[in-house]
């Protein structure tokens, strides 16, 4: 879920202490029972840290931050450790930097200079001296790694605007859980050539317009979340159909969380489906 | 405070089951509840948090009994008036001193940032990749890169935002594990 530029505003007020009082009620209320938005307080508390480091912040904003936000002795901590990821993304841009300098003075005058007071080498270092002939393998690298690049873009294209193609289907009840209801976990082995895995999560009932499904590897990460989902019936059964590209799933067990959107936009869980992919 | 009442093994078990009947279901909503209100505490500023928590916990358990029958609606929100009034005695307390802000010692800094790149090197080459690109600086160019990153990735900019943010945090819980085996 998405934020509204008012519900974010309000979060980052309310960790630098500057959200009126007649609206911290509501605010904490929601992020005890919305598991979505306690979710986006944590990112904007990263974000305002590196908005901090980086001088990104209003004076009055800075103010705010170093007397209310970072007292937490936590926060001091995620203050250091963005610090740190700050300097090491520095760090290897400037190593990425220097490799492209020293590129740069041999491509454009043909003679190799060694460096004797570094390990780093140029890329292109493995040139021969002659400008001829390295022009000359020069371009086929540029060729070799262009025909390479195209054969991993068409492969590994992104799969978020996916043709259906050829689709397997696989229903999913709710709450299979291997230790609590004790049942299998649903293993699906995908046929090669499937484009799409077509989840039908069940449902007891419809409550909602319309649904969330959130798509989540066993180490948590996210593969896929898809709004705007709305509920079918037949017969006596409710479900909805969850479209994932096949190219998405690997070899993994899967969670999908399922939330329902209510009237004033806030999500709720309503329920969780698990699956294993074989192959 | 009243700290006298001592969470019992029954009085425990009665919560999580008021929370949800199936266990394990229950374990996670206690979980997710105690961490909120820790957040909670810590975003109104107060020095301990954890066991401010942990006094809402005990109140509410001590109260089950009467209250279990004929509460309505949503278990969490009854979490949230005690908290309220928890941090109510809290702040009536004579106020603690706010700790000095310790300057950064320059060992451990050097630690924490060996630590780093110990946990970048464990992350997977993808996730590395995407945590890289994601929080290159470049204020100007930002939000057209984490755009492409994200029709590379053929996901929503939302989505990836939410992705680098759960890389983050296991990269923030490997370094903090890190730094912990070292100063052992």
């Amino acid at each position: 879920m998405q934020l509204d530029y008012k519900e974010q505003e309000s979060l980052r007020q309310y960790l630098l202490g500057s959200l009126p009082a007649e609206e911290i009620a509501a605010l904490e209320e929601r992020l005890l029972t919305d598991a979505v938005f306690y979710d986006e307080l944590l990112m904007a508390e990263d974000e305002l840290i590196d908005q901090y480091l980086s001088g990104e912040q209003s004076q009055a904003e800075r103010q705010s931050f170093e007397a209310h936000f970072a007292v937490a002795p936590e926060r001091q901590q995620k203050v250091r450790f963005a610090r740190a990821l700050k300097k090491y993304l520095k760090v290897t841009n400037e190593a990425e930097a220097e490799d492209v300098a020293i590129a740069e003075p041999f491509l454009s005058k043909p003679v190799f200079v060694a460096d004797p007071g570094t390990s780093k080498r140029s890329f292109f270092s493995f040139l021969p001296e002659n400008p001829t002939l390295a022009y000359s393998l020069a371009a086929t690298f540029v060729l070799v790694i262009g025909a390479v690049s195209w054969l991993a873009v068409t492969q590994l294209r992104p799969t978020g605007s996916h043709e259906p193609g050829k689709v397997l289907a696989v229903v999913l009840t709710p709450g299979l859980n291997r230790s609590v209801d004790g049942g299998e976990i649903k293993k699906i082995s995908i046929p090669s050539g499937t484009d799409t895995l077509q989840l039908q999560l069940e449902l007891p009932k419809a409550e909602y317009a319309t649904y969330r499904a959130e798509v989540v590897k066993s180490d948590r990460t996210v593969v896929e979340i898809i709004e705007g989902l709305q509920t079918a019936t037949a017969t006596t059964r409710t479900s909805i159909t969850v479209p994932l590209s096949a190219r998405l799933l690997k070899r993994d067990d899967y969670s999908v969380k399922l939330a329902g959107k209510r009237t004033d936009g806030v999500y709720e869980d309503v329920a969780s489906y698990v699956f294993r992919v074989l192959n | 405070m009243n700290k006298d009442w001592i969470l019992t093994q029954e009085a425990f078990d009665a919560l999580l089951n008021w929370l949800d009947p199936r266990r394990e279901q229950a374990g996670v909503k206690y979980e997710d509840i105690r961490l909120r209100l820790i957040k909670i505490f810590t975003c109104r500023g107060c020095l301990e948090p954890e066991d401010l928590a942990d006094e809402t916990i005990n109140r509410v358990s001590k109260k089950l009994p009467d209250i279990k029958d004929t509460y309505e609606g949503d278990p969490t929100r009854y979490f949230y008036g005690v908290a309220n009034k928890v941090h109510l005695e809290y702040v009536r307390r004579k106020p603690q001193p706010i700790p000095p802000v310790v300057p950064d010692n320059a060992d451990e800094i050097e630690k924490e940032y060996e630590c780093l790149e110990k946990c970048i090197e464990k992350l997977r080459p993808e996730h590395r990749g995407l945590v890289l690109d994601y929080y290159q600086e470049e204020k100007r160019t930002r939000i057209d890169r984490r755009k492409k990153l994200a029709d590379q990735l053929g996901i929503a900019l939302n989505a990836l935002r939410i992705r680098a943010h759960r890389i983050r945090v296991s990269l923030y819980q490997c370094v903090q594990n890190c730094v912990q085996d070292v100063a052992r």
